[in-house]
């Protein structure tokens, strides 16, 4: 007998469109009187979300489980906290196993603080006494006890989150699995979220983590799971994983125009798209980048924003640049019909690597209207750039232009002062 | 180290077996009274009566019955006072229906807990007739207070049965609600016939009505039906009348054959639950 915590041999999960996975009785009973005919419907479709996968997780392991989205690892996530059953194959797992793969599931909005942290921890599998005995602990942690006796539908999204993640973090399995959720709250409570984690890692206790950030990944995990279309490309310590990720995030190619018809009734995007340097030219962090988007305005919209996100290979923010946040006052009323905005990125901003242009349209403080689409994504080399002299490297995202004032004669003579 | 830690699951494309799924079931056994407690509370919570709408149910079930069966259609009760008569039919009525609707609904209406985490699936609607039970207590003991108003004495074998007629009565209503959440949950459309299957129950059974008026060639099939027996023997625990065994034991034995076979068939479908929702 292996001495692994998680054993998966040869898993695959299949899933079947929903049309054809949630039966009606008409479909059942047609399928009694001929074996065919449903066969035939559940042919048709199927979408293989895992396939073939093997490994074994020893204890005390954090492994970080890295993709694109739709690789795989939702899934995985469901298989090993017993959401869901594989299609084939075998799960082995000991000792006790705790998800997360959703903060605040099953809080009930009617109860209040104190009922919802039995509720949710009852659901997570712990005993009533085991609660009784952190709830203290967990009360400080959430640093929400002033409102305790508050039904949560009355609190705000930060203290729903950390009430939430406090209960989970105070769950003591064997394995706790963890999806994407240290994404919750604020900057200060994230830190503290990860450290909570961290402790466990240190007492031995097993974790399997997603998450897109793989900063996070890379300073959590001793080991990462690399999927993509529901196979594992590479597995092993997190550092050459990760790397190999992405690589093949940057070789995945630059996408310098998107043309699309997204949005609501109000505003739709139509075109987002590079417009200088032209096509065919390597881009250079010398240069500056021109951007368009072309907006198409249906009814008439005040408070519009054009919000432009952009983000490293690693899909990690870097900076934001919005329209139009420079003025004050009222803002611009459009009227229908098609414009054109454009955006210029100076010279010398980015250091050389790929990065993601996000754009993000909204109307002040009411809607959402897209949310990234139309992204583009653009990769910079740094031949004519700055430093060119001694070629140096570094890993940061910006080599701004920033003007040095050296003193070329000395401020100070210390030779003078010497002979003095 | 924690000796469940050695424990070792095996997850795959089969269904759980029944003597894997009872370790889960206990460890899970305080989430039963949670999710008990949780529909309680989120039921009567800021509503002004409270608790005090457990009884206005079949209280005003049985008003209704009353006036249109007792006041105009003149009903047979063998002299026993219609209200009284009625009550006991309407109490069991409402534990049941209320029962059995909520907890074939309970799989459903979970469907983003099922989605996200693993608990024995059994546990929803089985702590939502955990729930209707405080609501029949409450019942219980209204009744009872009735009863001794209106001078009627229970005898010692009344007393001795009435815990086992709760007791199958709860039986019946889960084993109903386990098979109800499991259909449902598969098949949507029976969402849909649930109220009618519970409108023709009230009918079915003797409710507003004394079993002793259907025609004998019918009264076969009514014995089937567990709630049947149940009121009937209600009723002869209140008035202090004497028990029909054969009718009781009947009810008893049918419920918890009905749990078994609803209990088999929920475990089978458990294993598929989240991504059928």
């Amino acid at each position: 007998m292996s001495s692994s915590v998680i054993t998966l041999d040869s898993v695959s999960k299949i899933y079947r469109p929903k049309s054809t996975n949630f039966q009606t009785l008409r479909q059942s009973a047609m399928a009694f009187f001929s074996r065919k005919k449903v066969q035939q419907l559940e042919q048709m479709g199927e979408v293989v979300a895992l396939q073939n996968v093997s490994l074994k997780i020893e204890p005390g392991e954090i492994v970080g489980i890295i993709g694109k989205n739709g690789a795989g690892k939702s899934t995985m996530l469901k298989l090993l906290s017993r959401v869901s059953p594989p299609t084939e194959g075998t799960i082995r797992l000991k000792g006790r196993v705790g998800a997360l793969l959703e903060v605040g599931t099953g809080f009930h909005p009617e109860l209040t603080g104190r009922q919802n942290i039995f509720l949710n921890g009852t659901l997570l599998g712990m005993r009533k006494h085991e609660i009784q005995a952190r709830f203290d602990e967990i009360v400080d942690f959430s640093e929400v006890r002033s409102f305790l006796d508050l039904p949560v539908k009355f609190y705000s999204s930060g203290m729903y989150m950390r009430l939430a993640f406090a209960v989970a973090a105070h769950l003591e399995p064997e394995i706790l699995i963890i999806d994407e959720i240290l994404a919750v709250g604020d900057a200060a409570f994230q830190q503290k979220c990860l450290k909570k984690v961290k402790e466990r890692g240190g007492l031995g206790g097993t974790i399997i983590f997603v998450s897109h950030n793989l900063d996070v990944v890379t300073s959590l995990c001793s080991r990462a799971i690399y999927l993509d279309r529901g196979e594992v490309v590479a597995d092993g310590p997190v550092a050459p994983v990760v790397n190999r990720y992405l690589e093949t995030l940057e070789f995945s190619g630059d996408k310098k125009l998107w043309e699309g018809n997204e949005g609501d009734d109000q505003v739709r995007l139509l075109r987002t798209e590079l417009l200088s340097p032209a096509e065919g030219v390597t881009l250079d962090t010398a240069d500056s980048l021109r951007m368009r988007f072309e907006i198409e305005i249906l009814r008439p919209a005040t408070g519009l924003i054009l919000d432009l996100g952009v983000y490293s290979a690693a899909e990690r923010m870097l900076a934001y640049s919005a329209f139009d946040d420079r003025e004050i006052g009222p803002a611009t009323e459009f009227e229908p019909g098609r414009y054109a905005w454009d955006l210029e990125i100076p010279a010398h901003t980015f250091a050389s690597g790929s990065y993601l242009f996000r754009p993000t349209l909204s109307i002040a403080n009411r809607k959402m209207i897209t949310d990234g689409l139309g992204a583009l994504r653009l990769t910079l080399v740094n031949a004519r750039g700055l430093g060119r002299r001694y070629l140096t490297s570094h890993d940061g995202v910006f080599r701004p232009a920033w003007s040095w004032r050296p003193s070329l004669q000395p401020v100070i003579d210390l030779t003078e002062k010497k002979t003095a | 180290m924690d000796p469940r830690a050695e424990q070792e699951i095996v997850i795959d494309a089969r269904p759980l077996s029944p003597w894997r799924l009872m370790p889960d079931l206990y460890r899970y056994r305080d989430l039963l009274f949670v999710i008990a407690q949780r529909e309680i509370q989120v039921r009567y919570t800021q509503t002004t009566l409270g608790v005090v709408w457990a009884l206005i149910q079949p209280l005003g079930n049985m008003l209704l019955a009353w006036f249109v069966f007792g006041k105009i259609a003149k009903l047979n009760t063998e002299n026993l006072p219609y209200p009284l008569f009625c009550l006991m039919g309407t109490q069991v009525w409402t534990f049941f229906s209320g029962g059995f609707s909520n907890s074939s609904q309970s799989i459903l209406s979970h469907s983003n807990i099922i989605g996200k985490l693993y608990f024995p699936r059994l546990i929803l609607p089985l702590g939502v007739v955990v729930a209707a039970v405080m609501d029949l207590m409450i019942g219980m003991a209204f009744l009872t207070l009735c009863l001794l108003w209106f001078g009627y004495l229970p005898t010692w074998e009344g007393l001795f049965t009435l815990p086992f007629l709760i007791l199958g009565l709860v039986i019946f209503t889960s084993g109903a609600g386990i098979l109800g959440a499991a259909l449902c949950s598969r098949f949507r459309d029976l969402r849909h016939v649930i109220p009618f299957l519970i409108q023709i129950g009230f009918f079915a059974t003797p409710i507003v009505y004394s079993s002793k008026l259907i025609p004998e060639a019918y009264r076969l099939i009514f014995m089937w039906n567990p709630l049947c027996g149940y009121i009937e023997t209600l009723r002869a625990i209140g008035f202090g009348l004497p028990i029909s065994w054969p009718l009781f034991l009947g009810a008893f034995w049918i419920s918890v054959s009905m749990w078994t076979v609803a209990a088999f068939i929920f475990q089978r479908m458990e294993h598929t639950m989240a991504d059928s929702l």
